[in-house]
């Protein structure tokens, strides 16, 4: 772990990547310092949090590369005076190949994607592979919510089957005739996808069980 | 200060580059502007 003195450089200024080349420029006050960038490899990595706050903060994100592992944490307010840009930047030297991406949520879920192209930003949708934010035509109506107790939905058929599934899209509860209060008091605390089935029709909606 | 990931520290400045700073800065910035994997280090000199 070596540093080889530049002059020139940043002190406190917001760092981001103003012009969008992959390479981290700063700015502070009226002044900006344009990076010229190079020939090396890079990887933004942009969170949207869902079941975690809307900006992920508190988030880890990892990377495997030829290089080895780095690690970036999603922080808000870091710097003096300024504000950087939020999301993971990466360096990558020569990789051209990301072996593995991981992100663990500030909810507690933990994504892995493979395959992921250098040189581009990467935007991921918190729970896009654990199913949790997949498209649903209709919504539930639930009360209340947060639930601590029980949670009734407001506008199942009779014949409804519903499910429940945590964060990482695990089922912890299902049942059918879900007309009525269903208890959640075994359910540990935290954010759950309640999804109803009748006749083919698959309705959802989100709930806090405190 | 390198940390061994069991609470201990150890002091690798000397020979490091670090050393041979002479500022003192209200803030260090820490980023890979360069992109070649290694964090970079900016701070007032």
């Amino acid at each position: 772990m070596t540093f080889t003195s530049q002059s020139g450089g940043p002190g406190n200024h917001a760092v981001g990547d103003m012009d969008s080349d992959g390479y981290l420029d700063v700015c502070n006050g009226s002044g900006y310092q344009r990076n010229n960038g190079g020939n090396n490899k890079w990887l933004r990595v942009n969170l949207v949090g869902t079941l975690s706050n809307r900006d992920a903060i508190g988030a880890r994100v990892t990377i495997t590369s030829a290089l080895g592992t780095q690690i970036r944490d999603i922080r808000s307010g870091d710097g003096f005076r300024y504000m950087s840009f939020i999301g993971a930047h990466f360096g990558l030297g020569n990789d051209e190949v990301i072996e593995e991406l991981s992100i663990r949520w500030p909810h507690g879920e933990v994504e892995v994607f493979t395959d992921v192209p250098v040189n581009a930003p990467f935007t991921v949708v918190e729970g896009i592979t654990t199913g949790l934010v997949e498209a649903a035509e209709t919504s539930i109506a639930l009360y209340p919510n947060p639930a601590m107790d029980a949670i009734t939905i407001g506008n199942p058929g009779v014949n409804a089957r519903y499910e429940v599934l945590d964060a990482a899209g695990k089922l912890v509860l299902e049942g059918s005739n879900a007309n009525g209060r269903i208890s959640v008091t075994e359910l540990l605390p935290g954010a759950y996808l309640m999804r109803t089935t009748e006749n083919g029709a698959v309705k959802q909606a989100r709930f806090t069980k405190l | 200060m390198r940390n061994d990931g069991t609470g201990n520290f150890t002091n690798v400045t000397a020979g490091s580059g670090m050393h041979l700073w002479s500022g003192s800065s209200i803030e260090w910035t820490a980023h890979d502007f360069n992109n070649d994997g290694w964090i970079d280090i900016g701070g007032g000199g």
